[in-house]
């Protein structure tokens, strides 16, 4: 089964709201700003969008509601997944499939929350309650995202000898990237000494490990290659799009109870399968944009996608292969450790904006393919994107 | 404390709850391929076959992977920070998360050997945790 690639559809549109600790906005505002930024950039207008889809863990608004905001004249396809950051990659893989499909025109993907005013993931979001898998986990004291991370990151570290000042190295790396982001919202550099005094939050993750909480929206607007042509913006191909399962996956994203190697995660399956579609290989990725919820994941997607070897992403990635000038230009953007925690969607369109060239003093020279991934743990997504329309 | 959260038990998980309030850990042992798991699940994640008998496990088992939770933020679990959440690889096959009691958090080690013991939280709540063999 090989990919129609020779067709791809594109990305032809991005929005951002600005990324801050306190919109002063409903989430609904948020995303009519992001989705309304992204059909401008694309000059597309309300009678050539006619698909919206979202994602959300029940701190958001709904697909139908932007759409009805933004006065789109017909919406012939519109979802909203309870899911999280394993999602952007693969909704707009699903935006592909409509618009190529002849379903959609034009398809708006958009993310919108409050993740530091509002709904914390963290903690203050929920209400504890131990059911489904939880009840075997919460009773002990074992509830939160950083502690999942800091679970698989351990048998790294043990497996490996994985140190931490090699994920230290990722979150100083992205911050200095961020320098030079204006949406960034952590602008200020930190060396690898106060990553190693930043607070022990579950041992061996300290706060400078974990991304940011941030109120904000990130919108994508994808059409065929044949309506790109018209658009305002240079077309960024969607190569390959994939998102990937597992049997070990269990009942929630929490569920590592089946899961036989907790050191590598999704993206060795989503790398082989992102290649195969796109016929590219690690060699003809230019950047990569790895979904950051924490630095560990940098870490097992640098190996999973195949830049370095199982085991060796800590010394990789101090080495400064992950750097403007390294082997493989990582988070260009500061990523969500620096730049904001927009669930993945602002991961994506840092690789748009980078194989558009628009990224100033961050811009990877000739960038020419990006990979991207969702997600952190068993399953997820990502994509192989691409300005040029060939191999 | 330990156990402050209950588990809210439902229809798949009762038999595993009920047998812990009787101080006896069991899981489903599959009569098809044999296997121990966990979660309690209504058929075998293995092999896929429905039912399997609740069976005592021996509570042996090594230490995978841990962390140790140096802040929380459930107000109900402060006082026991900094604590230990441990996967035990067990001897019979499954995996499974609990407390690491009984050890300081610079002594823990990959592959640890541990063994199982039943904490009473109150009336009407067992859990089982792991200390060091």
């Amino acid at each position: 089964m090989s990919k129609v690639s020779k067709n791809p559809a594109a990305i032809v549109g991005v929005g951002h709201t600005d990324y801050s600790m306190n919109s002063g906005r409903s989430t609904l505002v948020l995303a009519v700003e992001a989705c309304r930024e992204a059909m401008q950039d694309a000059g597309l207008g309300v009678a050539d969008v006619d698909g919206v889809l979202t994602f959300n863990t029940s701190d958001s608004v709904s697909a139908e509601a932007v759409s009805t905001a933004l006065a789109l004249e017909n919406v012939f396809y519109s979802c909203e997944w309870y899911a999280g950051g394993t999602s952007p990659g693969a909704l707009v893989e699903l935006a592909e499939l409509l618009v190529n499909a002849g379903r959609c025109k034009a398809v708006l993907v958009f993310r919108s929350m409050n993740g530091r005013s509002g709904y914390r993931l963290g903690g203050s979001g929920w209400d504890n309650a131990a059911t489904g898998m939880w009840q075997y986990r919460m009773p002990y004291g074992y509830m939160t995202f950083p502690q999942t991370m800091a679970m698989w990151c351990r048998r790294h570290m043990v497996t490996y000898g994985t140190k931490s000042e090699q994920l230290g190295a990722i979150a100083v790396d992205q911050r200095s990237k961020a320098l030079h982001n204006n949406r960034a919202m952590k602008r200020q550099q930190i060396t690898m000494e106060d990553y190693m005094s930043s607070r022990m939050i579950c041992d061996p993750l300290r706060l400078f490990d974990i991304c940011l909480e941030t109120d904000g929206a990130c919108a994508l607007l994808v059409t065929t290659a044949d309506r790109a042509k018209d658009c305002k913006k240079p077309p960024v191909y969607i190569k390959a799009g994939a998102w990937v399962g597992s049997k070990e996956v269990g009942s929630d994203w929490a569920d590592f109870f089946l899961r036989g190697d907790m050191t590598e995660n999704f993206t060795v399956k989503l790398g082989k399968e992102l290649y195969r579609q796109s016929g590219l290989t690690p060699n003809d990725i230019d950047v990569a944009e790895i979904y950051d919820c924490f630095t560990h994941t940098v870490l097992l997607g640098l190996e999973g996608l195949g830049f370095c070897k199982k085991g060796e992403g800590g010394p990789f990635a101090a080495s400064g292969a992950i750097g403007m000038n390294g082997e493989i230009p990582t988070n260009t953007g500061g990523g969500m450790l620096s730049e904001g925690y927009i669930h993945g969607m602002n991961v994506i369109a840092e690789a748009v904006s980078q194989l558009r060239g628009e990224c100033g003093p961050r811009q990877v020279r000739d960038a020419k393919n990006a990979i991207v991934t969702s997600g952190a743990w068993i399953e997820g997504s990502g994509l192989i994107l691409s300005n040029q329309k060939g191999k | 404390m330990l156990g402050a959260i209950h588990p809210t038990k439902d229809m798949d998980s009762k038999p595993y709850w009920e047998w812990l309030q009787k101080e006896d850990f069991r899981l489903q042992k599959c009569d098809g391929c044999g296997k121990f798991r966990f979660p309690p699940y209504p058929s075998c994640p293995y092999c896929g076959k429905a039912g399997g008998d609740w069976v005592h496990l021996s509570g042996k088992g090594k230490i995978y992977s841990w962390f140790v939770a140096n802040v929380t933020p459930e107000p109900r679990y402060k006082e026991d920070v900094p604590y230990i959440i441990a996967t035990i690889q067990l001897e019979e096959g499954p995996r499974i998360v609990s407390r690491l009691v009984d050890c300081p958090p610079d002594k823990v080690k990959g592959d640890m050997p541990v063994k199982g013991k039943y904490h009473r939280v109150d009336k009407d709540l067992v859990l089982y945790v792991f200390e060091p063999a």
